[in-house]
């Protein structure tokens, strides 16, 4: 088979085709801010973020280990969290992760003022502005041939992240669902906001919804109420307004004969094109579950602490057996099971990648 | 009859008011205040944990159930005093430095709390310091500790180096858990006990008391 381009070949996955080689999106976020050479401090503060290097944080490790799709930009996962009236912990010191120290709505009186504040616009917002011009910076320079995907999460992990914290959005989906279902909505339509903006600044592929309450947190009753009708708004939006496919990067254990019917709900009523499960779920399982039974293409996860911690032949051998059994017919992407870890040693993350490509080559037979 | 049944129905379905209810009446009825705690509401616990080690049982129902028994063990409490019941043991924990998050570890101190230790909860972004502190000044059977970053896992090990340092590190037996945290990571730092979820981590430190 002739070779593709990286656009060309993460399209024949989306479609669900074999493409030349099985493509790799090593889902990078702060991981791109230490290859780089740089701290949390050196690029984004509680109030705004640098976008050139917010764009070189792509543009080098794409350099370094040559994968397939891109994000346009660094991120961090707590936009709005200032903005609304919280702060940040940005630490210093080598890998570690921006987070919420203080959200805004500490109790549920609050939200009648933080609401006050919303919605807010991605491209007047400087450390979301910031990374909005970074995806321009990058589209501009590697976005002919290389796809760049749109990324953040639906409803209730945005209403999580940005305003509420864990547990108590989930005491609040049990005690005051009205009241969730508001939080929810707010954080779904800054969700919508933001995805719109990151395609208007150039990305062209993909949406990553990453949805960690999933059923990794929620049974699945609450699971199909508070997060099904999120990610179907948000998938709707993006074909409609941009013509491109949604996946759904959804935590916890769907292998369960109680959680496994929400992959064809997420199918049917989320609108959802595609799964990028968690490490629970094996090649064998995405196969035999996903890919053949629903024809819905999927990715095969590596446990990022597995990333880390596994000898060069572990990885090697991971890909191998995991691409031998799922990626003939194609379909297949590889991913890590969530933000590939900021420390991941540079020989691991080659090998990773160089695996994938090597063992992904078409044609595959079992 | 008092039923102790009932009491463990309404923990495990994590109905609040009525185990708050049932603790009161089986108080009125001169239950002794140990059967109330173990037979009713630990029990109870009991079976949430198992339920949730086996993945019946979600966040949203260790939450209400621990809610359910912390409400319970209020009415309680002056008669556990009074009796001088004591806590099967007790457990130091925290999230370690560089990391803010806390669902894992919370959900761990209500899992151990309803299977009747008594939680020294330090937070997150503990340092080695207030570890070892907490340990001289609290002679916890158990220090735990969390991590959901692969590069804040790392700080276990500075952890029990301190303990070493201190002299402390044979007097407290160590559990680490944790989303990235292996059985193999446990043992290179030299932990006593690593388990993969919050119901386990129960059976295991029950195991370590006993």
């Amino acid at each position: 088979m002739a070779e593709m381009t990286k656009k060309e070949r993460v399209n024949a996955v989306l479609e669900g085709k074999e493409p030349d080689k099985v493509p790799v999106f090593p889902f990078i976020l702060t991981q791109g801010v230490y290859e780089c050479g740089w701290k949390l401090p050196d690029i984004t503060t509680q109030t705004d973020s640098d976008a050139e290097k917010c764009a070189q944080t792509v543009i080098k490790t794409l350099e370094e280990y040559d994968y397939d799709l891109a994000l346009g930009s660094y991120m961090d996962c707590f936009y709005g969290v200032v903005p609304l009236g919280g702060t940040l912990h940005i630490p210093d010191k080598f890998g570690g992760v921006v987070s919420a120290a203080q959200y805004p709505v500490v109790n549920r009186s609050d939200w009648t003022q933080v609401k006050k504040k919303l919605p807010l616009d991605p491209w007047k917002e400087p450390r979301m502005a910031a990374t909005l011009k970074a995806t321009k910076m990058v589209s501009d320079q590697i976005g002919k041939d290389t796809p760049i995907a749109a990324l953040w999460w639906p409803g209730p992990t945005a209403a999580m992240l940005m305003l509420r914290g864990p547990e108590p959005i989930i005491m609040d989906m049990i005690e005051e669902p009205d009241f969730a279902t508001e939080l929810l909505q707010a954080g779904n339509q800054f969700a919508i906001d933001y995805i719109r903006a990151q395609y208007q600044a150039g990305a062209n592929s993909v949406c990553i919804l990453g949805d960690v309450v999933g059923v990794e947190l929620i049974p699945p009753d609450m699971c199909e109420r508070f997060v099904l009708p999120y990610v179907a708004e948000i998938a709707d939006m993006v074909m409609k307004e941009f013509g491109q496919k949604t996946w759904l990067h959804v935590h916890g254990n769907f292998t369960k004969p109680d959680t496994y019917p929400l992959i064809e709900k997420f199918i049917k009523e989320g609108h959802v094109h595609g799964f990028y499960l968690d490490e629970k779920h094996s090649a064998q399982w995405l196969k035999d579950n996903i890919i053949d039974k629903y024809h819905v293409p999927v990715s095969i996860s590596i446990h990022g602490p597995n990333l880390n911690s596994w000898s060069l032949d572990e990885i090697d051998n991971f890909v191998k057996d995991g691409l031998a059994y799922a990626a003939p017919g194609g379909g297949v992407m590889v991913t890590p099971s969530c933000e590939i870890p900021s420390d991941v040693p540079k020989e691991n993350f080659h090998k990773w990648v160089d695996s994938t490509h090597k063992y992904g080559t078409y044609p595959i037979s079992r | 009859m008092f039923d102790f049944g009932e009491l463990q129905q309404a923990i495990i379905l994590g109905k609040g008011p009525l185990a708050t209810e049932l603790t009161q009446k089986a108080i009125n009825e001169e239950c002794v205040p140990k059967d109330i705690l173990n037979q009713g509401l630990i029990a109870g616990m009991d079976v949430v944990g198992v339920k949730f080690k086996n993945g019946e049982y979600y966040l949203p129902q260790v939450l209400l159930a621990a809610r359910a028994m912390k409400a319970a063990v209020v009415l309680l409490h002056p008669l556990i005093v009074s009796a001088g019941i004591q806590p099967i043991g007790t457990l130091v924990l925290g999230t370690v430095k560089g990391d803010l998050h806390d669902v894992g570890k919370n959900l761990v101190a209500m899992l151990f709390q309803g299977a009747g230790f008594n939680v020294i909860d330090l937070g997150v972004d503990v340092s080695s310091e207030k570890f070892v502190e907490a340990v001289r000044e609290n002679k916890p059977d158990i220090l735990g500790m969390s991590s959901l970053l692969t590069t804040s896992m790392r700080e276990m090990q500075d952890v029990i180096q301190a303990l070493q340092e201190a002299g402390l590190r044979d007097k407290v037996k160590i559990m680490v858990g944790g989303a990235p945290i292996t059985q193999q990571f446990a043992d290179k730092i030299g932990a006593d006990a690593y388990a993969l979820e919050g119901g386990t981590a129960v059976e295991m430190a029950k195991a370590m008391v006993n």
